[in-house]
């Protein structure tokens, strides 16, 4: 699911297609799925990296990161400069054994999750989880490039609360 | 011969009523133009002579000069135009290779200005550079494949570093570089300018096949060291001082034949940098004369890598020539990191006339056709592109970047900043400017102070632009408008040359 | 670095050898500066020009450079001056010679280690010689020079070079 338009559009079809994919329908949504599909399971990057080369962070940020993650951030964006995904977004891409969302880096449109128990829940809005569950244990807002991942029978890595955080490559640690 | 058959090519207008005969043009005009009549305390000038450079009227405090081209003194004919005939004259007095400097000026199309760059509206937010970050980082060099990780437990937070090594890059601030322009070709203090810029900036600039002089060593972590035919200057300290290395093959203004530097312009200091004899013209042969293949480029590229320990990107430059793309394949398999094509617009210091403005083909369809060419053979990643051959502007930079460039090289544009008026006599050495030519009296024209500023500010100015661009068109990141063909139109343009672009035609939408 | 009496802590004009370009375009707009007119043009035209310029190019082969009055620390045409016309500004530090003291003696002139004194003999005969353009905010040869071969800057003079 998609909210936004890619300005990147044509240089992310160019990028799947050297690997195969055709994009023939004609809405930007398609070559998102590819992207994911190439990086996730084709080229075997774990899920839990994929935000840094479809929104990755700002140079800037990169500088200051410790050296191993610099070196790290630095190179996925190097290769796959061309998977970054500009324009506003919020995605929300799944199958039956997980759930991932992810905003734009620089958070051009809304995305809540919240979790009950064992349910994560996903939306461009508050009031939409609220119909559905009026009283979730915790909800948040991920700021924008920091992922939302859901994986059926593990623990959610999440933002808040109970000891799950997300993956966010700065020195503080991840307890996942 | 007496009877002169060619008359002069601009008209010096001077305002009598401004001109205080103050004698700064007859000082300043290395061709000797203007003449001070000390009796009727007048000035003459000899407008055959002029070659239209504009220092005079630059330099006139009165304002009172003003150069004018003197257009068709003939009949009007559409067949043979007056330059035809002036290179005909010229040649039956001299029986020799008419020669010229800078880039084509013949009315071949320039894409650039048929091409339109896109702007979001309404169902996509247009960025403000001012108050977004806006990136224009790019990097040059080899990319791997793909990338391997292993687990680790000293890393913090991730679990994770990166197992590939990556091969060398230039991480460069901004997408544009100063191309090649040798110290021969052009004065010391037009090559510090150049390197003050680059290094200050976070750039590079490219030595030329000039060799690196002792007083730019401190810019070595900015310069591209180039190795073209005549290895001038190449020894294993010259290879390992610069940040890549780049082997020219050829350069767009004079493709398949090789780089000339007169006797004249060969002085006590050209002579120690390019390691010649003092006084004898530098001739680079058309070939390489160990490069007759691709494998021996391969093994030429192999050999650079190895003798500077696999630390610096190692690229190839060439001309655009009709079958650029399967060159470029080549090029990219046989291990270059990095690939500039030099389009048929390209300057030079000394070309003959009718090699620059025959042979070759626009960058912007050689651009177009050798990412489209390396993306299909699914090598596109492997090297990045350098797009040369007249960047004029910083949308004819984003436009090349958009067509699939990762970067471009500018060096004629770089040229006019510091001074020049494309008068196309650099071959003369009397450079009026200071930048063309090794005479002492002229070199000390140009101040490296002045030329570092106005190339800084070039640069300055080209990256705020490109950034106001990249904002409108909604995106924040440079990477993702390469080969971005979705952000381009075609204006004008017939089918075929829009299918070699790969662009649209404006009107048309997705 | 204690100072030497009479040095005053200011702004000089130096030349860049290497950059100057031998126009002279400093002692035309010197010329101006000093003319009735003040106006390029008209100054050239009509007033003849008779006015010197107080900046002089020197030229040997393709070098050449501008020099003007250097202001001294302890100036010798101060000391040489019959009529007490040339005068050391305590505060300013610029040397200059008053117009109306002048008598045309030339002491001034033989004494300048520099030769950058010149006879005026337009008018009434006196010394003409660079004032720095006190009432400039940069002297005009400096801010017209177009390569910035000419720098109004403050400089240990004692340092060696």
């Amino acid at each position: 699911m998609h909210n936004g338009e890619i300005s990147s559009y044509g240089t992310n079809k160019r990028f799947v297609s050297g690997f195969g994919y055709e994009c023939t329908l004609s809405t930007d949504t398609e070559v998102i799925a590819y992207l994911f599909d190439l990086i996730a399971r084709k080229q075997k990057i774990d899920i839990r990296m994929i935000h840094l080369i479809l929104a990755s962070p700002l140079w800037q940020e990169i500088e200051r990161m410790p050296r191993d993650n610099k070196e790290l951030v630095k190179a996925l964006r190097i290769l796959y400069g061309s998977a970054l995904i500009n324009g506003p977004f919020s995605i929300i891409v799944g199958n039956t054994g997980f759930m991932y969302a992810l905003n734009d880096r620089i958070k051009l449109r809304p995305l809540v999750a919240a979790r009950k128990n064992d349910y994560l829940f996903v939306s461009s809005e508050e009031a939409s989880i609220r119909k559905v569950c009026p009283s979730p244990d915790i909800l948040w807002h991920p700021d924008g490039g920091e992922p939302v991942i859901g994986i059926v029978n593990k623990k959610v890595a999440g933002k808040k609360g109970d000891g799950t955080r997300s993956v966010k490559l700065d020195d503080q640690p991840v307890k996942v | 011969m007496a009877l002169k058959l060619n008359q002069s090519e601009f008209i010096i207008e001077r305002d009598e009523n401004k001109c205080i005969s103050c004698q700064v043009c007859v000082r300043q005009c290395s061709n000797d133009v203007h003449e001070y009549d000390s009796e009727g305390d007048m000035i003459y000038s000899d407008s055959l002579k002029c070659v239209g450079c504009h220092r005079c009227e630059s330099l006139c405090p009165t304002g009172a000069l003003k150069i004018k081209e003197r257009k068709s003194q003939f009949r009007t004919n559409y067949n043979w135009s007056a330059s035809h005939l002036r290179d005909i004259y010229r040649q039956a007095d001299s029986g020799g290779v008419l020669l010229t400097g800078m880039g084509c000026d013949k009315p071949y199309t320039v894409y650039w200005d048929r091409i339109l760059f896109n702007a979001s509206q309404v169902t996509n937010p247009s960025i403000d550079p001012l108050r977004e970050p806006m990136e224009i980082k790019t990097f040059i060099g080899r990319k791997p494949d793909r990338l391997e990780f292993k687990s680790s437990r000293s890393s913090k937070n991730t679990g994770v570093r990166l197992k590939t090594k990556m091969s060398p890059q230039l991480e460069l601030s901004t997408p544009i570089m100063f191309s090649a322009m040798s110290y021969g070709s052009i004065s010391l203090n037009a090559c510090r300018s150049l390197a003050a810029a680059a290094s200050q900036f976070g750039t590079y600039y490219n030595t030329g096949e000039g060799g690196m002089h002792k007083d730019l060593y401190e810019y070595a972590k900015n310069t591209i060291i180039q190795v073209a035919s005549g290895r001038f200057g190449v020894d294993a300290d010259y290879l390992n001082k610069g940040s890549a290395v780049e082997i020219k093959i050829g350069q767009g203004a004079k493709p398949g034949i090789g780089g000339h530097l007169p006797g004249e312009k060969v002085t006590k200091d050209i002579s120690n940098t390019r390691m010649i004899p003092e006084g004898t013209d530098a001739l680079s042969p058309a070939p390489h004369h160990d490069i007759y293949s691709i494998e021996d480029l391969a093994q030429l590229i192999n050999a650079l890598k190895e003798a500077t320990d696999w630390s610096k990107p190692v690229g190839v430059k060439v001309s655009a020539v009709h079958n650029i793309a399967p060159i470029a394949s080549g090029i990219v398999r046989a291990g270059a990191d990095f690939i500039a094509i030099d389009g048929l617009r390209g300057g030079t210091g000394a070309a003959p006339q009718i090699i620059r403005d025959n042979v070759g083909i626009p960058i912007e369809l050689a651009v177009a056709s050798v990412d489209e060419r390396l993306r299909e053979e699914g090598i596109r990643h492997k090297a990045s592109i350098i797009a040369g051959g007249s960047i004029r502007s910083s949308s004819d930079a984003i436009k090349a970047i958009a067509l699939g460039a990762d970067a471009v090289y500018i060096a004629t544009a770089a040229l006019i900043a510091m001074g020049c008026h494309l008068c196309q006599k650099c071959y003369t050495g009397k450079c009026n400017w200071g930048i063309a030519t090794q005479d002492p009296y002229l070199t000390k024209r140009l101040n490296p102070e002045i030329g570092t500023r106005r190339l800084l500010n070039l640069l300055r100015s080209w990256s705020l632009e490109i950034k106001e661009m990249l904002g409108g068109a909604g995106i924040n990141a440079i990477e993702s408008l390469k080969g971005n063909r979705e952000h381009l139109r075609g204006i004008g343009l017939n089918d075929r040359e829009l299918e070699v672009l790969g662009i649209k035609h404006a009107g048309e939408a997705w | 670095m204690p100072e030497r009496p009479g040095e005053v802590k200011m702004k000089k004009i130096y030349i860049q050898e290497e950059y100057c370009i031998g126009c002279r375009l400093c002692e035309i707009y010197c010329q101006v500066k000093h003319s009735k007119s003040k106006k390029i043009i008209k100054a050239y035209r009509e007033e003849l020009i008779d006015v010197l310029p107080r900046v002089l190019v020197e030229e040997i082969g393709y070098n050449s450079f501008a020099i003007q009055c250097r202001h001294c620390a302890d100036a010798p045409c101060v000391a040489a001056c019959i009529s007490g016309a040339m005068q050391k500004n305590k505060n300013t530090g610029v040397v200059t010679c008053d117009e109306d003291k002048c008598v045309g003696c030339w002491s001034c002139i033989m004494v300048c280690p520099y030769g950058v004194i010149r006879r005026d003999l337009s008018g009434k005969k006196i010394a003409s010689k660079c004032d720095l353009c006190v009432d400039e905010e940069i002297p005009v040869c400096v801010k017209n020079c177009p390569n910035e071969a000419l720098k109004f800057i403050e400089k240990d003079e004692n340092e060696k070079n």
